[in-house]
């Protein structure tokens, strides 16, 4: 029963405020309501009324009236304290599956007023409470827990207020255009196999270390052309060659195939293993999934682009909608 | 909402709010809020310095208890509402040494509005009316900076915001003031003890009325629709005594209230008649004081065949009642056998020579009439002394005071007077309550104060009913005719327990003036906003939308509510239209209103940089300090200055534009 309301809700949030790279909030999108502190407010002023009847005391009653008056006035001013009110979605970070994803938001207003101890948080999520001065465009970073692998949209995003008197609470759930790609969570149960060649799966070569990789140096005539950095030619950064301990290159690769037997999660899951700590031994590695290669590489960029194949394997883009 | 610790800013102002709040109950109750205050605020800026730690239950515990004990050895009654204020208070000052995180900050602040209406029960004067808005002030004050971010943030400007929401809030609160219907009290709530109130006692005996005159505290307030009667007739009639034991005058037992007022009085359409409004400030007795002769009163009050009128409950609080008297009405109730010998009764055997003196006097006289006559003659030519200040008197009271001592003060003369009229046979009784007032000349109202109590005696006459005389009126005319204030300020027991009173100063011209105004301003507020219920709530209400109806007080409601909301909005949007200037900006503007003096503006559309061209040719004697100056304005606002370079600047511009004089 209550699953159906909440989906009928969502409906109508999804309505009445549209997911966007953009939004303003305006009247239709602010709701108002008591806080909870608000609720033992006007249980005080009736107490305090009860106190004028009983001692027919004319100040008191003004007592009274004051404070319901200030609570009246408090509704106006916990509105503006959210209305012209703009959030844009900024960055965002990529995370792996059950960690934080980092968003950035950008709040500013065109009214140029001053916005005072927002918080804005996902259900579930740590809250983050912002200023927002002179309407000058601020930064806040937010985070949400992630799930699973894939795309990652945060869902709604609850922004509230409760200023000046905290005994009204001011809210709107937005939807902002956000959309993270997760990575498999990394699982480390296979041993990483030493030295796979490439297509060469399943023999039996001398392993090579991965000290053999030395590092970076700038391009000297005569170098090979087998150890140019290629990525980083194509970036249009200086060239550079790769050094190894060895003569040689080896390249390793982690292949699908060598995890035969487990679940496709388990699968990816344990290829981000294997990715994270070829990359912390600055190795050069390739990737190989059904219908997928990737050259071997090495460095940061390289490592986001296989753990972006590993999360999006299977995912087709439509799939988050 | 968590629990986060409360800013420093924040706790500036809570405690602030909270000195200000407990200033009155100090006042009333030092001896626990004072040293409690003084603990709680000593640990909590131990706490600050990060010197103590915050309380353990087990002292909070301790903490408690002692205060329960002490309020409880302070007043025996545990749940009288003296006691349950202290009791609130004792927790409002704890929850200062336990404050943590901002759930307790928001205990406390309910906690304060309690502590606020507590005062409010015990004063309602003007100056608690502005304790009330400057503690919500506060209050609010604390909460709005707890609930403010905290960047760029001054001191002072939560307090800003809270003024201003006070004032965007005053409108509805005076509309639901006008309209809320103030019915009775739903259940009976303790009461303030009067027992520090000095007031009339039910009973007479020598010194009684004198104690009073030592008090300047109010006993009423008068207001009459028309001019006031002249002073000789501002008897207010309070209690009547007629039984005696010899000293002390107390009230008969046996009377009977009447319904209708006028049915006691001989033919009233050849009398003035004086409608007026008395605010009667809280007595715990029954006693109303109306102006002798009262027909019309309140639905409250009961009218007794003695002329006396009572409260039904005991006066617990300032009440205002419309009445109506007409002062020279005959008071022409009939005597039954058993009254005309009640009122004619006195102690056998005593006072020989005041019997023997009523021979005397009976004799020298041709009717009753001419008799009291002798007796006020006597009382007038014979050297007896107004005074506030008599000697003690002997077994014969009466004798000793009539031939020996000969100085007293109204009860003497009043009881020395009955005790003559009834030696002869004459039903005679004594009546106290005030005689006088002071009349306020900008509000047109009187004051009557203790020190205006009062002593005089009535005598049953055939055909006339009963007659007041006021023996005291034979010995010091001028108590009648000008007040009690002015015939006793030289009286070393006037004022005796006021000593800071202002009407000891009332021969200084201006102070009296200013002390009138004050006190029109209060009497202003107690009649129009203290007693505004019933009667004149609807007659406000008519004069304010012609006929009253549910109707109409929903659209006045909801019209407020739209208008005042209009103006928050208003207030808002029009307040950030105007640019927001930087510093530099605003130094800039300085400069250029030092050049329009001398007749040269900037035109809108115009660059600093081509209007300091035009400058400098039309001030050449002043052309390094013009380039300088726009220079640096240029460069203030366009360049890419690092923080402490921008500061820096800055200054040296502020202090340039500063320095430029233009002759």
């Amino acid at each position: 029963m209550t699953a159906f309301f909440q989906r009928q809700f969502q409906r109508w949030l999804d309505k009445r405020i549209p997911r966007n790279n953009s939004i303003n909030l305006s009247q239709r999108r602010i709701f108002i309501f008591p806080s909870r502190q608000g609720f033992y407010f006007i249980g005080v002023i009736l107490l305090l009324l009860i106190a004028a009847i009983n001692y027919q005391n004319n100040l008191i009653y003004l007592l009274v009236f004051f404070l319901l008056s200030m609570m009246n006035t408090a509704i106006l001013l916990t509105y503006l304290n959210l209305s012209g009110l703009s959030l844009q979605a900024g960055k965002h970070s990529t995370a792996f599956a059950g960690d934080y994803v980092e968003f950035d938001i950008l709040l500013s207003s065109k009214s140029g007023r001053s916005y005072q101890q927002i918080h804005l948080f996902w259900p579930d999520n740590p809250r983050q409470t912002v200023d927002v001065i002179d309407g000058q465009q601020t930064k806040v970073a937010l985070f949400c827990k992630s799930e699973k692998r894939g795309y990652f949209r945060p869902g709604r995003l609850l922004l509230e207020t409760y200023y000046p008197l905290g005994f009204l609470r001011c809210w709107s759930w937005i939807d902002l255009d956000f959309q993270a790609v997760v990575y498999p969570k990394p699982l480390s149960i296979a041993h990483l196999p030493t030295g796979v060649q490439a297509g060469e799966e399943g023999e039996d070569k001398p392993s090579l270390t991965a000290d053999d990789f030395y590092g970076f140096r700038a391009y000297q005539a005569g170098d090979s052309m087998r150890h140019i950095h290629w990525p980083s030619v194509a970036k249009a950064q200086p060239m550079q060659s790769k050094v190894f301990a060895s003569k040689e290159e080896q390249s390793r690769w982690l292949d699908w195939q060598q995890l035969a037997g487990y679940s496709t999660e388990h699968r990816l899951s344990i290829l981000a293993a294997w990715a994270l700590s070829l990359e912390k031994e600055k190795a050069q590695w390739g990737l190989r999934l059904p219908g997928i290669e990737i050259a071997p590489d090495s460095g940061e960029r390289h490592k986001h682009k296989v753990l972006r194949e590993l999360a999006l394997y299977g995912i087709s883009e439509r799939a988050v909608e | 909402m968590r629990s986060d610790r409360i800013p420093r800013l924040v706790f500036i102002w809570i405690l602030i709010s909270q000195a200000f709040l407990l200033f009155p109950h100090i006042l009333r109750t030092p001896q626990l809020v004072l040293p409690l205050y003084v603990f709680c605020l000593t640990w909590r800026l131990m706490i600050f310095k990060g010197r103590w730690r915050y309380p353990s239950g087990l002292v909070k515990a301790f903490l408690v208890l002692a205060s329960l004990v002490f309020i409880v050895s302070l007043d025996q009654r545990v749940l009288s509402i003296e006691s349950m204020v202290l009791l609130l208070i004792t927790a409002f000052q704890l929850k200062l040494i336990e404050m943590q995180d901002r759930r307790d900050l928001l205990i406390s602040v309910y906690l304060a509005y309690f502590v606020i209406a507590t005062e409010l029960i015990f004063n309602q004067g003007l100056l608690s009316a502005i304790y009330m808005v400057i503690s919500v002030l506060l209050v609010s004050t604390g909460l709005i900076a707890a609930h403010m971010g905290l960047t760029r943030l001054s001191f002072f400007h939560p307090l800003k915001v809270s003024a201003r929401l006070m004032l965007f809030s005053v409108p509805i609160m005076l509309v639901a003031f006008l309209v809320f219907p103030r019915i009775g009290p739903l259940w009976t709530l303790p009461s303030p003890a009067q027992s520090g109130k000095t007031g009339m006692s039910s009973s007479l005996s020598p010194g009684s009325i004198s104690n009073l005159a030592e008090s300047d505290e109010l006993a009423f307030r008068v207001q009459f629709a028309g001019s006031p009667p002249p002073m000789q007739q501002l008897y207010w009639r309070g209690l009547v005594l007629s039984a005696f034991d010899g000293n002390t005058w107390t009230v008969a037992d046996q009377q009977r209230f009447v319904d209708d007022g006028r049915a006691l009085y001989g033919d009233l359409t050849e009398q003035t008649s004086y409608d007026y409004q008395m605010i009667m400030e809280a007595n715990d007795r029954h006693w109303m004081f109306p102006l002798d002769g009262i027909t019309q009163f309140d639905a409250h009050a009961r009218l007794f065949d003695d002329y006396s009128l009572r409260h039904i409950g005991k006066i617990q609080q300032r009440e205002a009642w419309q009445m109506r008297s007409s002062p020279q009405a005959k008071k022409t109730v009939r005597l039954s056998v058993q009254q005309q010998r009640f009122n004619t009764a006195l102690p056998a055997g005593k006072n020989p020579k005041t019997h023997a003196l009523a021979q005397q006097l009976w004799q020298q006289s041709d009717s009753a009439e001419d008799y009291l006559q002798q007796i006020l003659l006597y009382f007038n030519q014979q050297p007896f002394v107004y005074t506030l200040t008599p000697p003690l008197l002997g077994q014969h009271a009466n004798d000793d005071f009539l031939f020996n001592t000969r100085r007293g003060f109204c009860e003497h003369y009043a009881n020395a007077f009955v005790i003559l009229a009834r030696a002869q046979g004459l039903p005679s009784r004594i009546v106290v309550g005030y005689q006088g007032g002071d009349v306020n000349p900008y509000e047109q109202h009187v004051s009557v104060r203790q020190l205006d109590a009062h002593a005089w005696a009535e005598v049953w006459l055939e055909g006339q009913g009963w007659v007041r005389f006021d023996p005291t009126y034979a010995v010091a005319p001028e108590r009648i005719e000008r007040g009690s204030q002015d015939t006793l300020r030289e009286d070393p027991r006037f004022l005796a327990q006021s000593p800071l009173s202002a009407v000891k100063l009332a021969n200084v011209a201006w102070l009296k003036n200013l002390q009138y105004r004050i006190d029109g301003l209060n009497f202003l507020w107690h009649s129009k906003v203290l007693s505004y219920q019933g009667a004149q709530q609807q007659n406000v209400l008519a004069a304010l939308m012609g006929k009253v109806s549910l109707l109409r007080i929903a659209i006045l409601i909801i019209s407020v509510l739209l208008v005042s909301s209009l103006l928050v909005f208003a207030v808002y949007y029009l307040q950030h239209t105007k640019p927001v200037l930087s510093a530099s900006e605003k130094i800039y503007q300085r400069f250029l209103k030092k050049l329009k003096q001398k007749g040269l503006s900037k035109e809108s559309n115009q660059g600093a940089q081509d209007f300091a061209v035009i400058a400098m040719q039309g001030f050449p004697q002043y052309a390094d300090e013009i380039d300088t100056i726009s220079q640096q304005y240029i460069q203030l606002r366009y360049a890419k200055l690092s923080e402490q370079r921008h500061q820096r600047l800055l200054e040296q511009f502020r202090a340039n534009v500063k320095q430029l004089k233009i002759r």
